[in-house]
């Protein structure tokens, strides 16, 4: 091979570096609006609209685990556990807190795992920041899009009662929460959604 | 001092009046909750009931849905011939006591044919005898190969006879063979029995949830109800009934039930050979009476001509004898440490691998399930809230503490018995590869 030759490959190397390196500056300047910008991006927030009034959930629907399941209202008991309905096709909403449309406190929703398949919240650790969430009430459908996904121990969820179920918080947020860590004999641990409303989906066109 | 005491003690009959009036209104109301559903069926793998009366109470108002019974089971199962004229009762109550109960299952229409003594505790279901078919596998009709595998059949018999005028009889064997079988009929399998009613109940109350589940005989009493396979004998339209098993009346939770059908299929493969030996006998006769082609032969003939035909039924054979019907009775789960229960009366899986076959009718589903539970009962420790000496104040649950939402599934160990399996033949492969290796090491 020629010097001549040598030069113009080093030349074209030197280029294509060049190029590549330019394609991932873009990426990560341009991100893809299907993974990063969840049900927000593409759509614009001023497509949204709040709930004219807070009302009652009455379905709860997450397309991304194809989870869609009857809400119904439920109470703790004296012990303060909280207990989804026994059909472990339905979800509970726990009665005294927010309803979804309200603009403080939180909306807490629990269903169950159950560890041989069948929960209605099997597979709710599959969510990631960015899920859509969306939950009917008779006013209209509030979207919510999650904005973090974690596990704590049951003595973590004892301690952090408060910050995870306390009605004082002053924007509203939904919670989703269900059991993991089958020992063969118990669950150890919940997992644990939280999500932000986006609010009603405005109709376009 | 009589007078003093007088006026003391109705101070402080006064004060606890008062309390008592009051306390309701601070106190956390009782909740209860159940379900009932008689049907959850696919029949033929397309149709489906869903149907449930979901019942919750939030201490004082009851909310329930839909109607409790389902009209008939003609009405939502139109064309069903799996189950005679019943009915399909469900029933769910939850009361403001923090007590709740449910029933569902199936009953024959009769005098009754309902829920009946639904009291605030309990309920049952009766009705007068119906059939139930778990399915039906119908067999279709005699499938015939090729002619010339009909004719390779005929060959090693008739050839010695009739050298020469060979083929013109093996057609005429083969045309009549082939009218005279076209549309013979190899029948109908059906499985099932008959009783009165099949149901599931369960009642709760905040410290305990109880279920069971119960089969009402054909005479409306507690004898077990025989399920049985009937197939055709291969005469005419006769059939016979052989007995597969007897479900018990009171079955406790979760009472397994699998029956291989290949104890079946050694009859039926008998009765098909009858109803190919009568309809070859009638399509044969005409050639083998005095001085035609096959007299004398119309025995070995037939037989010869049976082997290839049943060999054609093979497929549809082996899979009746793959097939199962796996029944689960008194199907119990429960949670919330045992203050909530699912209870399913019957849950069936018929014939699964038998659907691809036109004509097969199967349910694959469940029979009076029920849920009961959890419930709570009133917490009257929140009266004292405004209390700050109260030591349970500091206990009251403003918030939950413990999120309870998993639940013990039904264990199915196939796969793990499968896996265990496969490690076990790999080991025993492995083993033998090495032993191998080194007889080959040592040569």
């Amino acid at each position: 091979m020629t010097d001549g030759a040598g030069d113009r490959v080093a030349g074209l190397s030197t280029r294509l570096l060049v190029l590549f390196l330019a394609m991932v500056v873009v990426g990560f300047v341009i991100p893809s609006p299907g993974i990063a910008g969840g049900p927000r991006a593409g759509t614009g927030a001023s497509q949204y609209r709040a709930l004219r009034h807070p009302s009652n959930p009455e379905l709860l629907i997450v397309p991304e685990i194809g989870l869609r399941a009857p809400v119904v209202p439920i109470e703790i008991d004296p012990d303060g556990v909280l207990n989804p309905p026994s059909n472990v096709q339905e979800v509970g909403w726990w009665r005294r807190s927010a309803m979804p449309g309200a603009t403080s406190g939180q909306t807490l929703i629990t269903g169950h795992t159950v560890h041989t398949g069948g929960g209605v919240m099997n597979r709710l650790g599959d969510l990631r920041p960015g899920s859509l969430i969306q939950v009917r009430t008779p006013a209209g459908t509030v979207d919510y899009e999650a904005t973090k996904v974690f596990v704590y121990t049951k003595a973590q969820v004892a301690a952090h009662k408060q910050d995870l179920f306390s009605q004082k918080r002053s924007s509203n947020r939904l919670i989703l929460i269900t059991c993991t860590g089958w020992t063969g004999h118990d669950y150890t641990s919940n997992i644990i959604v939280f999500a932000d409303p986006l609010g009603v989906r405005q109709k376009t066109g | 001092m009589k007078r003093t005491a007088l006026k003391f003690a109705a101070v402080i009959g006064a004060t606890a009046l008062s309390a008592l009036a009051v306390a309701p209104a601070f106190a956390a109301a009782a909740t209860s909750q159940a379900t009932a559903q008689s049907l959850n069926l696919a029949i033929g793998g397309n149709t489906a009931i869903s149907q449930k009366v979901t019942a919750t109470n939030d201490g004082t108002t009851e909310t329930k849905n839909s109607a409790n019974t389902l009209p008939t089971i003609a009405s939502v199962l139109p064309g069903n011939n799996l189950i005679s004229a019943g009915v399909a009762p469900q029933q769910a109550d939850a009361n403001s006591n923090g007590t709740s109960f449910a029933c569902a299952g199936i009953a024959g229409q009769g005098s009754t044919g309902a829920v009946v003594s639904t009291g605030r505790k309990s309920c049952d279901i009766d009705g007068s005898p119906l059939t139930i078919d778990l399915a039906h596998l119908d067999l279709g009709h005699v499938i015939l190969g090729s002619d010339s595998a009909l004719g390779n059949a005929l060959k090693p018999i008739i050839d010695p006879l009739n050298t020469g005028l060979l083929d013109g009889v093996i057609n005429q064997v083969v045309a009549a063979v082939t009218s005279g079988l076209q549309g013979t009929p190899l029948g109908q399998v059906k499985v099932g029995g008959s009783l009165s009613a099949i149901e599931g109940t369960c009642a709760a109350n905040p410290d305990k949830a109880t279920g069971t589940a119960h089969l009402v005989d054909s005479s409306g009493g507690s004898n077990a109800t025989p399920i049985g396979v009937t197939i055709p004998t291969g005469t005419g339209s006769a059939t016979q009934t052989l007995s597969l098993l007897n479900l018990p009346a009171n079955p406790p939770p979760n009472t397994h039930v699998l029956v291989n059908l290949d104890t079946v299929t050694a009859t039926l493969l008998d009765a098909i050979k009858v109803e190919l030996r009568t309809a070859l006998g009638g399509a044969l006769s005409s050639l083998a009476g005095p001085g035609q082609p096959l007299e004398g032969l119309l025995t070995q003939v037939q037989t010869a001509l049976i082997v290839p035909l049943v060999a054609n039924l093979q497929p549809l054979l082996q899979q009746l004898q793959a097939n199962i019907l796996d029944i689960t009775l008194n199907k119990q789960s429960t949670g919330h440490n045992g203050r909530s229960i699912d209870v399913t009366a019957l849950d069936a899986q018929v014939l699964p691998a038998a659907q691809q076959f036109t004509g097969s009718s199967l349910i694959s589903g469940q029979l009076g399930r029920v849920t009961c539970g959890p419930n709570t009962r009133a917490d009257a420790s929140q009266g004292s809230a405004s209390n700050p000496k109260n030591p349970k104040n500091n206990h009251n649950p403003h918030v939950p503490t413990v999120v309870d939402s998993g639940l013990r599934g039904h264990e199915d160990h196939t796969a793990r018995n499968v896996l265990g399996a496969t490690a076990a033949l790999m080991l025993l492969a492995g083993t033998a590869g090495l032993v191998g290796y080194r007889r080959m090491l040592n040569k």
